[in-house]
């Protein structure tokens, strides 16, 4: 479904992606997993064409992409959860949602959808004409999903899902994604949080300063010592 | 009196709004402090004046204020204030200050540097309710203020594009993600907040009965005046402030006989303002700093 081929990516000066390959099956789930500055969130903006990237290949269903701009690659199927849910704060839930489906434009698919969606984030039909901006920071990250969600994508990918939330709910968000993946949607993940990621990924790549040092497994990542200690501090 | 002179303020406020909105929206979305909008407006009076010379139908004289302001928008946003995008906000200013110097002497340059008026057969006659005089001129103004603010209202609040235009306004690169295309959503804002400036200028032509080059020098800065009242980047805040200015300038003198130049009340209501809510110029100058 989606291919990278030595992808370079810098800011400014600074190299952010130094050549990086990964691939992703149809009906998979894959981890990127790195520390912080590991240049995860600059991997994911190039797929999705919010980062430029310097050189490399970007294919999507085998059609490269890397000349699209970004709202042409997110109609082809591409749906993107940011860092820190970046839902828009002054627009109210429902609103948010609509725009999730902004390529959509049969107002029964769009109705569908939601019902869908609020199956899935009860909460989130509770708050429907709040603004975004007043919820809380685990609705904002659940909205943030549900908004992806409604453009029906093809391939989800989830940034820092698990990023400052408080423990209990990181449970509740992996648990959504496991249910995902379930239902068939393709999935990349950029995690800190590995032991989590692993538990839910058929693939893993590890990436360090720009480059990916392994590519592995569930079981890899919690059987390489090296790792265990450097990911998982065990 | 007063009824008579509150209807001549909300009627020349009704008129700023059109202006004011207008700016309001572009500095929504871009950052942008459009001080060239007055130009799409000087430009809009000339095409509607010329238009009716011509053809003498108010109708098409306002279809064409209206083109006139779309067009003349569209292209100060694709090939000024979009390769600028990237730098600080002050250069884009820079740039508005010189291209609203440009606009105006080219419409020097092309029509004279006289004041130019409408053919005597526009708007003849008045109508009398009660105490209150209502020239036909002013219906018209009113009736149209009324008629492109009612607009603003439906496609900002009750459209598809309005809704993906907030999340423009709001953050872009997240906009993209969702499939927006925010380069033509930014284009067609621009083109819809020129074409009521283009508007605004030939009702202001056509209530005055005078167009000429520099009549976009006092909207230029009264129009930034309303915006810091209304917020900055906030079209609805734009539209009070500008009742609110209309409101004072006419009772001000017309009643209260003020002793100061009609133009100078605008930054003393701003001023005063500013010293009790001073969000609005906090605004402008986060928006200056990025």
């Amino acid at each position: 479904m989606l291919k990278v081929k030595n992808l370079f990516v810098s800011y400014n000066e600074i190299k952010a992606i130094n050549g990086v390959s990964i691939e992703i099956a149809k009906g998979e789930c894959v981890a990127v997993v790195g520390a912080n500055g590991a240049g995860k969130s600059t991997l994911l903006k190039s797929i999705i064409g919010i980062k430029d990237i310097k050189s490399g290949l970007i294919l999507f269903e085998e059609k490269d992409i890397v000349r699209l701009p970004a709202h042409k690659r997110a109609s082809l199927g591409i749906s993107f959860v940011p860092e820190g849910a970046k839902v828009f704060p002054k627009i109210s839930v429902l609103g948010n949602l609509i725009l999730g489906a902004y390529k959509e434009k049969d107002k029964t698919v769009i109705k569908k959808r939601m019902e869908d969606i609020f199956s899935l984030f009860p909460r989130l039909k509770e708050r429907v004409n709040q603004t975004a901006g007043t919820l809380s920071g685990g609705e904002r990250q659940m909205l943030s999903m549900a908004r992806a969600l409604m453009g029906s994508p093809k391939l989800l990918m989830i940034d820092e899902i698990s990023l400052g939330l408080m423990p209990k709910l990181v449970d509740t968000v992996f648990e959504v994604v496991e249910n995902l993946k379930k239902r068939g949607i393709t999935i990349l993940l950029s995690e800190q949080n590995a032991h989590k990621a692993a538990e839910i990924s058929d693939k893993i790549y590890i990436l360090e300063l720009g480059k990916i040092i392994k590519e592995t497994d569930k079981n890899g990542i919690l059987n390489d010592p090296k790792i265990r200690k450097a990911y998982l501090g065990m | 009196m007063l009824i008579q002179q509150i209807v001549n303020g909300l009627t020349i406020g009704g008129v700023y709004a059109l202006i004011a909105m207008g700016l309001a929206m572009v500095y929504g979305i871009l950052r942008i402090i459009h001080v060239a909008h007055a130009g799409v407006y000087v430009v809009g009076a000339y095409a509607g004046l010329y238009t009716y010379i011509l053809t003498h139908s108010f109708i098409l004289s306002i279809v064409s204020s209206m083109a006139a302001g779309a067009i003349i928008g569209i292209l100060i946003q694709k090939y000024v204030y979009f390769p600028l995008i990237k730098h600080s906000p002050i250069i884009s200013l820079i740039a508005s200050i010189g291209l609203f110097i440009s606009i105006e002497e080219s419409m020097r340059l092309i029509f004279g540097p006289y004041i130019k008026s409408f053919p005597k057969d526009l708007f003849k006659g008045e109508y009398h309710l009660g105490s209150v005089v209502i020239g036909q001129s002013q219906l018209v103004v009113v009736f149209l203020s009324v008629a492109a603010i009612a607009l603003i209202w439906y496609v900002t609040q009750k459209t598809r594009f309005g809704l993906a235009l907030k999340a423009v306004s709001q953050d872009i690169d997240t906009a993209e993600t969702l499939s927006i295309d925010s380069k033509k959503i930014i284009s067609i804002a621009f083109a819809f907040g020129s074409a009521l400036a283009g508007l605004a200028g030939l009702l202001v032509g056509a209530y005055f009965n005078s167009v000429f080059s520099s009549m976009g020098d006092v909207p230029a800065y009264k129009a930034l005046a309303i915006i810091v009242v209304g917020g900055m980047g906030n079209i609805w805040g734009a539209f009070a402030a500008s009742l609110a200015v209309g409101l004072i300038e006419t009772l001000s003198i017309g009643v209260l006989n003020v002793p100061l130049p009609r133009n100078s009340l605008a930054f003393i209501f701003m001023i005063i303002v500013l010293l009790f809510k001073p969000e609005g110029i906090a605004g402008l100058f986060k928006g200056l700093g990025k």
